[in-house]
């Protein structure tokens, strides 16, 4: 105590065991959840409710301990996605192509934009076959997964290659080359998340293990997993279109066992939509 | 949560901004917790009144008064309970400080008096705010609770 006052130092006293009190921990029941820290990590959280999430963790010992690994995970993710720009899949080595100035790519892709919805199908279904041939070649070189025996079957789903290796995952009638060209045409754009949808579609039609396919975005985020999350609803939220989940289970393969998707509180790897 | 819980959280906020230097009116803070603690026990009382009377003074006094209770806030929080996970090592700026970021440093008063650019030596302008801060917290709780807080202060003198 600085103050030798024996009146001062009775308040000091009774001040320092009151400040002591306000921040002495609390083992109540909290609400707080993982998104709130989440959007608090991203900036995204109105300041009063920040402030009030803030002083929440100056004495809740268990919100404190999930928020400080949330932020350690999300730090790590965000210097793995730095790095990452520079990724040498094939994707992204296309994307960096398209965006040279004056590349054939991009002129392609002008070309190609500028025309009508049913030549874009065609061109569209032409320019994806050529990719997913390199691909197709590129991945069956790599070692191949064995089949799991959770595995749905459905007829868009065990292709000419054998079933699939990836197993408990939702499944869908959309993941066929012909669906996939339709809706890349109703989508109306060909960026590089787009693209990988198609391939991935190819790839699942021919049979080729998903885990043996390296995909990487330009513009990539992370999604910390909610209680009702599934690899669907998170591609809904992130990508608006609940069938290109398997972009979300390929670019989080070091998360997921046998495509179950994984624990709450799972920070996973998202691309960023271009529009 | 109880209420308790709820009345300290809030009291923590406004602290956070004491310790930011953002003005707070008084009754703002009357309207967040005073309803919420009037049959509370005398410890809960004390935190409200010391967090008002610390709001007064930063709003009233000078600028040099707010900025020693800013130190004072430092001072205060980073004393207030060890952590077991404090980095020392970590640089401290006093315009982005947070309640959280100090907790458990326990910084003397003169590290605290140096993270604002203070005469480190100057220890009787904390004595001047201890005294005005009493003198605050014992008239605004005459007027909140109609009762003498010299009692609450006397007990503490004889332990």
């Amino acid at each position: 105590m600085l103050n030798k006052d024996s009146g001062n130092d009775a308040f000091e006293r009774l001040l320092t065991r009151t400040i002591a009190h306000e921040i002495s921990p609390s083992y109540e029941q909290c609400s707080y959840g993982m998104e709130t820290f989440l959007l608090s990590l991203s900036g995204e959280l109105l300041q009063e409710q920040e402030e009030r999430m803030r002083a929440h963790l100056l004495i809740c010992p268990r919100c404190t301990g999930r928020y400080d690994s949330l932020a350690t995970r999300v730090h790590q993710e965000e210097e793995e996605l730095s790095e990452s720009v520079h990724d040498s899949s094939l994707v992204a080595h296309l994307k960096r192509k398209a965006a040279q100035p004056g590349g054939a790519r991009q002129r392609a892709f002008a070309w190609f934009t500028a025309k009508p919805g049913s030549a874009r199908i065609a061109i569209g279904g032409g320019v994806a076959f050529l990719l997913i041939c390199l691909i197709v070649v590129s991945s069956l070189t790599i070692h191949r997964m064995p089949a799991h025996g959770a595995h749905k079957s459905n007829g868009n789903m065990v292709a000419k290659g054998g079933p699939l290796a990836v197993a408990n995952v939702p499944s869908t009638s959309v993941l066929t080359p012909k669906s996939l060209i339709e809706k890349l045409d109703a989508i109306g754009g060909y960026d590089t998340w787009r693209a990988a949808a198609f391939i991935i579609g190819y790839l699942r039609a021919a049979g080729v293990p998903l885990e043996s396919v390296s995909i990487a975005f330009e513009h990539q985020t992370i999604y910390v997993t909610g209680d009702d999350d599934t690899w669907e609803t998170v591609s809904q939220k992130v990508l608006g279109d609940k069938d290109l989940w398997p972009i979300i289970i390929l670019l989080n393969r070091d998360r997921t066992v046998n495509g179950e998707f994984p624990p709450v509180g799972t920070v996973l790897r998202v691309p960023v939509p271009t529009e | 949560m109880d209420l308790e819980e709820q009345c300290r959280e809030s009291r923590l906020v406004f602290w956070e901004r004491i310790l930011r230097g953002i003005p707070i009116d008084p009754l703002e803070i009357d309207r967040e917790i005073l309803s919420l603690i009037t049959d509370s026990s005398p410890r809960e009382k004390m935190a409200f009144i010391l967090l008002r009377a610390a709001a007064t003074l930063a709003g009233t006094g000078t600028s040099a008064t707010t900025r020693t209770l800013r130190i004072a806030v430092v001072y205060w929080f980073s004393n207030a309970s060890p952590s077991p996970s404090i980095d020392l090592d970590r640089e401290l700026d006093s315009s982005s400080l947070s309640i959280r970021d100090i907790v458990g440093l326990g910084l003397s008063w003169r590290e605290a008096a140096l993270l604002f650019g203070a005469n480190p030596r100057d220890y009787s302008a904390y004595q001047r705010l201890i005294q005005a801060l009493r003198k605050e917290c014992i008239k605004q709780w005459e007027v909140i609770f109609g009762e003498s807080m010299e009692k609450l202060i006397a007990e503490v003198r004889v332990e």
